[in-house]
């Protein structure tokens, strides 16, 4: 049965240049609605959802904000949130407004370290959008989701 | 092959598609052409014939009538409403998640999303009328720290500005790089109120932002730069004997012009400005401000740096600002404060300034 | 051309040979715009207009250009032509006159031109040879007859929407099953007009 993809006319906010610099597609040719519904499927498949893992990540930001820029430790991950000011608008039009923030936190077990911004933790908690592969932003939903230590449901 | 197939085949095709394609060209001529539309402002106050077919906020720019936007007419900022009377059509579902119910009951739309398709009766505040285009000459860019870039630009011969000391413009980037089309971000006014031909901004770079990485690669001394304001309420009020002023980052730009303004004007007020910084290569303008700590005994500086390393040999406050904030300022009486830096900065330094007495009418911040 | 009133065949069209039920033409944007009951009447208002006015003016080119010309072999593409044409037409009228409705419907619109209900209802009115007034009774009638449809499925899931229903079931699955269950009533119809 045909959708209307309705996620598509945000392309004109997601393209490079538009709204940030590198966009959010990267060099992703997909109809927006496919990168969703294809990262939806791999969550699905692997048993966590996209709600759990931005909630989780919103978590360590608001740990890594009370440090105000300097690394807080907090438990098995060191976080760092660094802020700008002003505000941007989230591409899917829906009267969201991230702050300007980066968080980076480092498992302490493994060394290994992700980045993601605010806007980023809203589009995967909202709009189930990772981002397309090629863009600077995008973080593979199930290495997001072994990274947080999330269980599996 | 019989040839009079041919011609019927590729004649009758070739006529019906010709026939088709000119009722098609005229039908667009009619229907897109919207004609002349009259657009009354303020019941009356100022009457505008203009083209129709372009957007509201567009076609109000045309007419040197700059409404308020930060996303460039994308719907994703909610900056541009207006308040259309009659005339806008109905509700569009991307106006929706941007207008709340008392707004809709209130005609008001996003100036962005309506077209203009006939006569449109609005409603526009007083204080926008005096928002005007510049097309300055970026005299100088210096590099203040190793992110934040001072931009200091002479308005064209014989034009001059009038703003209030906090306000902000818009700053209009030309096509770069990968980015094709012209974008605009606000920036609040670092230089003096009482330099009229002038114009200063602070830029930090932000990690993959279109106007900042404009700024900071692409823009070069002598180039001609675009600018509308001034915009904002975020000006001196002064009903009170005090003025803490509290900012991180590029956020000191509005404080400088304010500090020079109750300066200038000769105004009684006191002022303590605290400025935050996370390491001493983010500090800046310090001979400035403790110049004028010397001359003028009303101002104190208070610069916090949260990290200093010890090579660094800094004396001053140690820690966040909210730290000096907590320890030096006892309670909100007879006190205005003025706020500009990051969203959390911003949170909980309030949050401090609540709990001291300070109340939403006596904190003053930008919120975009 | 059969020797049938109009008039019965307007009723025929809407009732017993409905374009849905009857012929199941027109299914794809059928299912997929009835999920929200304005819009879906948008839509069953913009194939109708579509509808009448193709059919006319294929009519008209059908009997004067080429059956004189005997290109009978060019009649599909040149039906999908006017079609394509008059969609374009009525897209820009709608997104002057009707901006929300046109937002609304999305690629619908365009999609309306590759509804195999249009042609279907055009190839209809060749092969039986239908005259004038009777292809302008025809489209109307199948236009509203589409348009009912889609109200009554769109009205079926508007009230469907606060129901418990078993997994698997709810989206495409109910839909269909709705449409055959309705279509199985409208045969309780068949025998009261004649179509051709």
């Amino acid at each position: 049965m045909k959708e209307n993809p309705k996620n598509e006319q945000f392309r004109d906010t997601m393209e490079e240049g538009e709204l940030v610099k590198d966009g959010f597609l990267g060099e992703d040719e997909r109809p927006v609605d496919e990168i969703i519904a294809a990262d939806q499927a791999l969550l699905a498949g692997a048993g966590f959802t996209a709600e759990r893992i931005g909630a989780a990540m919103r978590t360590l930001t608001r740990q890594g904000m009370a440090g105000m820029g300097e690394e807080v430790d907090a438990g098995e991950y060191l976080v760092k949130s660094e802020e700008y000011m002003g505000l941007i608008g989230c591409p899917f039009k829906d009267n969201h407004r991230a702050a300007k923030r980066n968080t980076t936190a480092t498992r302490k077990s493994t060394g290994r370290a992700m980045m993601w911004t605010d806007l980023g933790i809203h589009l995967i908690q909202k709009h189930g959008f990772f981002q397309g592969k090629g863009s600077p932003y995008r973080l593979e939903p199930l290495e997001l989701a072994a990274f947080l230590g999330l269980e599996a449901e | 092959m019989d040839f009079s197939i041919i011609l019927r085949t590729v004649g009758s095709l070739a006529l019906i598609s010709g026939v088709l394609s000119i009722i098609i060209s005229v039908a667009e001529k009619v229907l897109n052409n919207y004609g002349t539309c009259e657009l009354d402002i303020n019941e009356g106050q100022k009457k505008l014939s203009v083209q129709g077919g372009s957007s509201l906020l567009s076609t109000l720019a045309g007419e040197k009538i700059f409404i308020p936007s930060a996303c460039g007419g994308k719907a994703t900022c909610g900056l541009c409403k207006v308040q259309v009377l009659e005339g806008a059509g109905p509700l569009l579902p991307t106006e929706e998640p941007y207008i709340s119910e008392q707004e809709r009951a209130d005609h008001v739309r996003l100036s962005c999303q309506i077209k203009v398709k006939g006569n449109m009766r609005l409603m526009i505040p007083e204080e926008l009328f005096n928002i005007r285009e510049f097309n300055c000459t970026l005299e100088s860019i210096t590099d203040m720290t190793y992110d934040i870039k001072r931009l200091r630009m002479k308005l064209p011969a014989g034009e001059t500005i009038n703003f209030k000391a906090g306000q902000f413009m818009q700053f209009y980037t030309k096509p770069y790089g990968k980015v094709k089309e012209e974008v605009f971000r606000a920036y609040s006014i670092s230089s003096k109120a009482s330099e009229h031909d002038y114009l200063e901004l602070l830029i930090r770079l932000v990690p993959g932002g279109i106007c900042t990485t404009y700024v900071h690669t692409a823009l070069k001394e002598g180039d001609q730069v675009r600018l509308s304001g001034p915009y904002g309420d975020f000006y001196l009020r002064g009903d009170c004997e005090e003025l803490i002023m509290i900012a991180g980052g590029s956020g000191l730009a509005p404080i400088r012009s304010l500090v020079y303004d109750v300066i200038e004007k000769g105004l009684p007020h006191k002022m303590r400005f605290f400025f935050g910084a996370n390491t001493v290569r983010d500090l800046y303008y310090m001979e400035e401000f403790a110049q004028i700590e010397q001359e003028y005994p009303q101002f104190k500086f208070i610069p916090c740096v949260a990290r200093p390393e010890p090579e660094d040999n800094w004396t001053g406050d140690t820690g966040f600002v909210t730290v000096a904030l907590q320890n030096q300022v006892d309670t909100g009486e007879g006190k205005e404060a003025y706020l500009c830096g990051s969203p959390g900065m911003l949170d909980a330094c309030i949050k401090i300034l609540k709990e001291k007495g300070f109340t939403d009418q006596t904190i003053f911040y930008d919120k975009f | 051309m059969p020797q049938i009133s109009p008039f019965i065949i307007f009723f025929a069209s809407i009732i017993t040979s409905n374009m849905i039920l009857s012929n199941f033409l027109g299914m794809c944007s059928y299912l997929s715009v009835s999920s929200e009951y304005k819009t879906a009447t948008g839509l069953g208002m913009a194939v109708t207009l579509v509808l009448v006015l193709t059919t006319v003016i294929n009519w008209v080119v059908y009997k004067f250009i080429i059956l004189p010309l005997e290109i009978e072999y060019l009649q599909y593409i040149i039906f999908i032509m006017v079609i394509a044409a008059l969609v374009q037409i009525l897209e820009m009228g709608m997104d002057r006159y009707m901006p929300d409705l046109h937002a609304k419907l999305g690629i619908f619109l365009p999609l309306i031109t590759v509804n195999c209900a249009i042609l279907g209802v055009t190839l209809f009115m060749v092969i039986r040879s239908y005259g004038f007034f009777q292809s302008l009774m025809f489209s109307l009638g199948s236009g509203l007859g589409w348009w009912l449809a889609i109200n009554m499925l769109a009205a079926i899931r508007e009230k469907l929407k606060n129901a418990k229903l078993p997994p698997g079931i709810s989206g495409p699955a109910l839909s269909f099953i709705i449409t055959g269950i309705m279509a199985m009533a409208f045969i309780g119809f068949s025998g009261i007009f004649t179509i051709q």
